[in-house]
């Protein structure tokens, strides 16, 4: 199993209860889709999964690891086997789709004769190979979340991680945001996404969590 | 080693190239640190200037006797003849009136009045130069310059030691006054590098959260900052080494012309190369320093969820 939270609760310092004593699992090459309103505690959950926030109670193990017992330092490490994307790209506009994509490569300090051909394999993966010299504020915001993809992937994680990355697309460009995540997930990445959008949990036939006021309501299979 | 190598490289490069991004801002800071720098580094030098000065005096050192106006050339040879045999004594020089009035009309300008004169009123002067170790002690300079004195034939013995104790006391005190100078403007270095990087910090912290969140170690992000701190160090030293070269040059003509109206020949040096070389590797290490400071306090502030 890759993910397995146990009885986890989060409230932050101001005293919201963002996560109320959840517990599930998810195994290794799984995809599953995290559902529910905005404010059902979503993005907590990932931000507990990506070490951005630590639990209050309970426990998250990731990829074997304890992230409760993980020190300080030791977080980048960690951070480098997880791919996030983000509904807002989260990319350097400084800089060029080709340097944005590199950058995870750069920070884990990768062998700079191997890191092209790395950046041009992940930017192939989602189409964008011919933009690789553009600012990402020239693209579109469909191809923006692409490069944001690219990034995530370019390190080629286990896990890969998005929260709610269609989040300002139309139903086409989603469609193919979903489906670039379907064909990794197909190659052997586990894949945990948050959506709103239920169209895309029934059309990809996944597993799914649901969340509710920071409770887990559903864990269901449509898979079937 | 590779890697290693390129990614101190690319950081370098980054840094030049953040430097470059907004110059306006970086050649004012930049400008400051080097106007910070260079006061004491020049008043560093003016100080070994004069130090140089002082000790071409003490090593010139000599007691000028001037005889009675009654004792003509002949009889001041004489005594300069015995004055020489002085266990004491180096060398005399003998200087005759008409010499005398010679150098007085080329260097006081007052050529003309004293072409009026009818007669010389200058005396005959023996210039006695004590032998070094003599020169080097005040109490042997001091009885030999009273023994001197007392000739029938020398009306004045005069020899300046005096003040040359006293601006070295004076000298003494203003390089102490300089090298607080040196730490408070050092310190002024500091704070103006700490100010940039916590400026550059916060106009990135977007960029530093992101690189976070994809892996990016905090030595990752510090040291593209350290980079920058001691990129702006180290030119500001540079800068402030040609400032003080330009103010040198800028004076050296008329040092010197004013030097040789005392009849020295003395030329103004600008910082030597070993001075140069800590000024700008201190500008550097002050750089980083102020860098790794003011990365420290800031650096925590921007996690990524926060």
């Amino acid at each position: 199993m890759l993910i397995e939270f146990s009885n986890v609760s989060k409230r932050y310092p101001e005293g919201h209860e963002a996560l109320r004593d959840i517990s599930f699992v998810i195994e290794k090459g799984e995809m599953v889709f995290l559902a529910g309103h905005s404010g059902a505690g979503k993005s907590t959950l990932l931000r507990l999964v990506t070490l951005i926030e630590h639990a209050t109670r309970g426990q998250v193990i990731v990829n074997g690891q304890n992230l409760g017992r993980l020190k300080r330092r030791k977080i980048p490490y960690f951070r480098r086997q997880v791919g996030m994307v983000f509904q807002d790209h989260k990319l350097l506009h400084n800089l060029s789709v080709f340097d944005n994509v590199a950058l995870p490569l750069i920070v884990s300090g990768f062998h700079p004769r191997d890191l092209r051909r790395r950046v041009h394999a992940a930017l192939d993966k989602v189409g964008l190979l011919n933009r690789d010299r553009a600012k990402p504020i020239t693209l579109s915001g469909g191809e923006q979340q692409r490069v944001g993809i690219a990034r995530a992937v370019v390190n080629r994680p286990s896990l890969l991680v998005a929260d709610e990355p269609t989040g300002n697309l139309d139903a086409g460009l989603s469609d193919e945001i979903f489906d670039l995540f379907h064909d990794f997930n197909y190659h052997g990445v586990t894949v945990l996404v948050a959506t709103h959008d239920l169209r895309h949990i029934e059309r990809l036939g996944k597993r799914s969590l649901t969340l509710s006021d920071g409770r887990m309501v559903q864990q269901a299979n449509t898979a079937a | 080693m590779l890697v290693w190598l390129t990614r101190h490289l690319q950081t370098l490069v980054g840094a030049l190239g953040d430097l470059s991004r907004n110059p306006f801002s970086s050649i004012l800071s930049i400008s400051v640190i080097a106007i910070a720098l260079a006061l004491p580094g020049g008043l560093f030098a003016a100080l070994e200037n004069i130090n140089k000065f002082t000790s071409e005096f003490e090593h010139g050192a000599k007691i000028s006797l001037f005889l009675a106006p009654q004792v003509s050339v002949k009889q001041a040879t004489e005594l300069q003849q015995s004055i020489q045999q002085h266990a004491s004594i180096k060398l005399v020089e003998l200087i005759t009136p008409d010499q005398a009035m010679e150098e007085f009309k080329s260097r006081s300008g007052l050529q003309n009045a004293l072409n009026s004169l009818t007669s010389n009123p200058l005396p005959v002067v023996l210039l006695a130069y004590p032998k070094d170790e003599i020169a080097r002690s005040p109490e042997k300079l001091a009885r030999l310059i009273d023994e001197l004195g007392k000739l029938k034939q020398v009306e004045l013995s005069q020899f300046d030691i005096e003040w040359i104790k006293r601006l070295t006391a004076l000298l003494e005190l203003v390089t102490r006054a300089v090298w607080v100078i040196a730490f408070i403007l050092g310190l002024g270095v500091f704070l103006v590098i700490g100010n940039t990087i916590r400026l550059a910090i916060t106009n990135r912290q977007e960029e530093i959260r992101i690189i976070k969140l994809i892996g990016g170690t905090d030595a990752f992000v510090r040291r593209s900052f350290l980079y920058s701190g001691m990129l702006q160090g180290l030119l500001g030293g540079l800068l402030a080494l040609l400032i003080i070269f330009l103010l040198f040059s800028f004076i050296s003509a008329p040092t010197s012309s004013l030097s040789s109206m005392y009849g020295i020949a003395f030329s103004l040096d600008p910082l030597h190369l070993l001075p140069s070389l800590l000024l700008v590797s201190s500008g550097a290490l002050i750089g980083w320093l102020s860098a790794r400071v003011t990365v420290g306090v800031y650096l925590r502030q921007f996690e990524p969820g926060k």
